[in-house]
């Protein structure tokens, strides 16, 4: 099928089951997928400034749908979604802009290409050594029989986070997190939002274990929340990236026709496992992502 | 007592979309297997007729509207996905409320 916007040819089932299976990875792990839809259009040979665009623009649809299924379930901590906006919507036009410069000189495809193999590849390792970890210290006894789950390996850093005391400070009931700086879950915002104007798609997979370990959310309340700031981040990012011009609205409407009833069943699937098995399931998924881009920039589709 | 109207009935229908429910109301409303499949099927056949119509009528009008304004394009493209998701649910969800409502 013809696309005209971006000038490509591309089969509408290949978007449709790209769309589908992210759309199911996105509702069971609260991340937009991107680490999987940003590679997957890459390949098809869509250079990589409406890889990015259209990656942001085929999740806005997915992502409210999903964060509403997750708001209704009590799974979404609003006051600090809503104080993590503005810093979304800052971090996701910086990274908008980064784009527009590196289109200047033509590096889009093998700086972005570069950056999301190294990110990718990073939170597949960090996220399979700490849930592994924590699934094994959930094994200790005293803590089966008090029937608790353990703290995840990583604890003690949220810890030192919230121990950082620079005004104002932010009671966080939903999340029970009883005081932490306003400006570090701006820092955590901002930096999640960057990489999602940077490198496409919602940067669930960098913001859903920010809020994990570096703030202290519970798995739950973290995945419902991530998927209301992706809401956010991809809205903003669409509209920044199509004023641009890096965005195939009709490529994104197909990808999300899959994408739309994968998520319906993602997060249907929440209901059936815990937070360390949900982590540890998410941790090769990165390096699919990874793979595709090696293979999108050895075999010069980025060059059509 | 007043009687309710249809404005009534559909911000009923808005606040019960987006209402926190507790655990045992969570349990209450799931939908049992069939009901989801149903409620799969109405979604995908209307997410196809969207796209189809979209295609159908706007591609061009997209095209030239990518070409000339993108200011115009940038909010028309997140309308339009947007709606695919979020007005194709809620209209999923009454479907299903009327579908229900006329087998009980």
């Amino acid at each position: 099928m013809d696309f005209p916007i971006s000038g490509q040819h591309i089969s509408p089932i290949y978007l449709a089951a790209v769309g589908f299976i992210v759309g199911i990875f996105g509702g069971f792990f609260g991340v937009g997928g991107s680490f999987l839809a940003g590679p997957g259009l890459f390949v098809t040979g869509l250079p990589m400034n409406f890889v990015v665009g259209t990656d942001l623009a085929h999740i806005v649809g997915k992502s409210l749908v999903a964060s509403r299924e997750h708001l209704v379930r009590g799974n979404v901590d609003m006051k600090l979604a809503l104080i993590m906006a503005g810093g979304t919507m800052i971090g996701t036009e910086a990274g908008a802009q980064v784009i527009q410069y590196l289109k200047q000189f033509k590096m889009v495809n093998i700086v972005v290409g570069v950056v999301f193999i190294g990110v990718l590849i990073l939170i597949s390792a960090f996220m399979a050594w700490e849930s592994w970890a924590t699934i094994k210290r959930s094994h200790v006894a005293e803590l089966r029989l008090k029937g608790k789950t353990a703290p995840p390996a990583v604890s003690r850093f949220h810890e030192k986070i919230q121990r950082f005391r620079l005004w104002p400070m932010i009671d966080l009931a939903e999340s029970g997190i009883k005081n932490i700086s306003f400006w570090m879950i701006l820092i955590v915002a901002v930096v999640a939002g960057f990489l999602a104007g940077f490198l496409g798609g919602g940067a669930g997979y960098l913001r859903m274990p920010l809020l994990v370990y570096a703030l202290g959310v519970p798995t739950k309340v973290a995945v419902g929340t991530d998927l209301f700031e992706v809401a956010v981040s991809a809205s903003y990012g669409t509209l920044s990236h199509a004023i641009k011009g890096n965005v195939d609205i009709l490529i994104a409407l197909v990808m999300h026709t899959g994408a739309a009833v994968g998520a319906q069943i993602g997060v249907k699937l929440t209901d059936f496992f815990r937070g360390p098995k949900i982590r540890l399931a998410f941790s090769p998924l990165p390096l699919i992502g990874a793979a595709l881009i090696v293979y999108g920039l050895l075999t010069g589709h980025q060059m059509k | 007592m007043k009687k309710k109207t249809a404005w009534d009935e559909i911000k009923a229908f808005a606040i019960e979309l987006v209402k926190k429910k507790t655990k045992a109301q969570q349990i209450d409303s799931a939908p049992s297997g069939k009901q989801f499949a149903l409620e799969i099927g109405i979604y995908v056949g209307l997410l196809l007729c969207y796209f189809f119509l979209v295609l159908s009528f706007l591609s061009n009008w997209l095209k030239n509207l990518f070409d000339q304004n993108k200011l115009i394009y940038a909010l028309v493209a997140w309308a339009l996905v947007a709606g695919q998701g979020v007005v194709l649910e809620i209209v999923a969800v009454a479907l299903l409320k009327v579908i229900k409502s006329k087998t009980d």
